[in-house]
């Protein structure tokens, strides 16, 4: 009967007005200002003397998957640390990379310490994407994408992709004679404090692993603890490299 | 001639007193009881320990665990479900955020999903052979506890606290401190605080708890 129909089209209506109402799209991102896309990348970039990012990291291999927490913290001008925990609430890997040098603890003494570089991939997270040391050149400009190429040390090039309106760095890809290429994508843009932030960040190509992280949230110049890039007892000095982690 | 009210200096402080105590034993009346520590000695409470675990053929409950990092402001909360079987099988599901399981058959640990060589080096790891000992200590059987761990019991109201202290320094990595509560009778696991080898630590709260319950074969079998 119609008229006994009428009230479950409204309560639907009324459901999904609430569900849309439920629904928050991101908003989009503010148009960046206009000149070279990369100088106002890092410009904002400077801006950030410290981060604080809570993430969940999840590594696919041929031979199945693996989940953990991290929180990534970095200060500038070269601080990182990184630390793993598993599911069951353990720490899986602590790393800090401070003033030219680098430490990695892991729970067990014996194990082989370049057996995470898959995770420690995050070591180029977007915090440091864009500022390589060596100058980059734009070659391939478009309206909606400007494609540049950087000469790193070593002889290495890396291929960044910005959003041309939007200032934002979403792919990174490092190219070598003798590796297979490593490329970074980073997608799902948030504004955190006025600042866009990815909050999907995935990493093809390390050779059989394909890396996804998920960031819950970012902060932007949080305060950090005084010993925030001090390595753990026990923690070991590794190579800059995720590919030479062998301790030294 | 005196007030009726009035009275001597001396019939004022002996009202006082009588007073005082008067409202000294409604407060202890009101108080209760005292709680009385079911233990008095560290041996004593491992005693009682170990025998509330002799009638323990299972263990399963619901947790809530708190990881505490000191560099994030706020904890890393995640729930699952806790199972043990006496002897030494233990199944531990994370239910949320993240799903994951680990089970445990004696110094066999497996994670479903790890690759095989990372079981192989889990396998190997100080990391497993905590996890191995986990459900018997949950379970109270602690008058043999492993030989890398000091063990000290305390009793009070609460219950009984158990604090683990490795002796190696490899353990140590792996962990500072574990204290494990029990409470109820028979005493039976309620939580567990683990401070691990970064200084962070890690809280988890056992809700539901049942004791001999049936758990089949098939829950600690992997998939």
């Amino acid at each position: 009967m119609p008229s006994s129909r009428r009230p479950d089209r409204r309560w639907a209506a009324l459901a999904l007005l609430a569900l849309a109402a439920c629904t928050r799209p991101t908003p989009p991102l503010p148009t960046a200002p206009a000149g070279d896309p990369l100088a106002t990348l890092r410009a904002r970039m400077a801006g950030m003397q410290t981060l604080r990012a809570r993430f969940t990291a999840t590594a696919q291999t041929q031979a199945g998957e693996r989940t953990a927490a991290g929180v990534l913290i970095t200060a500038r001008p070269a601080a990182l640390r990184l630390r793993l925990i598993a599911p069951f609430g353990l720490p899986v890997l602590d790393y800090v990379r401070r003033a030219g040098a680098a430490w990695l603890w892991l729970p067990d003494p014996g194990a082989d310490a370049a057996a995470p570089p898959g995770l420690l991939l995050l070591d180029r997270l977007a915090v440091d994407e864009a500022a390589p040391p060596d100058a980059c050149q734009a070659f391939l400009v478009r309206e909606t994408l400007t494609l540049y190429r950087c000469e790193l040390p070593g002889g290495a090039r890396r291929i960044l992709h910005i959003d041309s309106q939007t200032a934002t760095l979403r792919a990174a890809e490092d190219l070598t004679a003798d590796t297979p290429s490593l490329r970074r994508d980073y997608d799902d843009y948030r504004l955190v404090d006025g600042v866009p932030l990815p909050h999907r960040i995935r990493l093809v190509g390390a050779g059989p692993i394909h890396l996804e992280i998920v960031v819950d949230r970012w902060e932007v110049n949080p305060a950090l603890p005084a010993d925030a890039f001090v390595p753990a007892a026990g923690a070991v000095r590794v190579g800059m490299q995720p590919a030479a982690l062998d301790p030294q | 001639m005196p007030s009726p009210t009035s009275s001597s200096p001396a019939a004022e402080r002996a009202r006082r007193r009588r007073r005082g105590a008067a409202v000294a034993t409604a407060l202890v009346v009101l108080a209760g009881p005292a709680a009385a520590a079911p233990c008095a000695t560290s041996e004593r409470c491992l005693r009682a320990l170990a025998a509330a675990h002799g009638d323990t053929r299972t263990l399963d409950a619901r947790f809530t665990q708190t990881k505490h990092v000191s560099l994030l402001d706020e904890p890393l909360v995640s729930s699952g479900r806790f199972r043990f079987r006496a002897p030494d099988h233990v199944r531990l599901d994370v239910e949320t955020p993240q799903p994951a399981t680990i089970l445990i058959a004696g110094p066999a640990v497996h994670i479903p999903s790890l690759p095989e060589g990372e079981q192989r080096a889990l396998a190997a790891g100080p990391m497993a052979a905590l996890f191995s000992e986990l459900g018997a200590l949950m379970a109270g059987n602690l008058a043999t506890p492993p030989a890398d761990l000091r063990v000290a019991a305390q009793g009070s109201a609460d219950g009984i606290a158990v604090t683990l202290t490795p002796t190696t320094a490899d353990s140590r990595r792996m962990f500072q401190t574990m204290v494990l509560r029990f409470a109820g009778t028979p005493p039976t696991i309620r939580a567990l605080r683990l401070d691990d080898g970064l200084g962070d630590h890690l809280e988890v709260e056992l809700h539901e708890v049942r004791r001999n319950v049936e758990l089949p074969d098939a829950v600690f079998a992997p998939p």
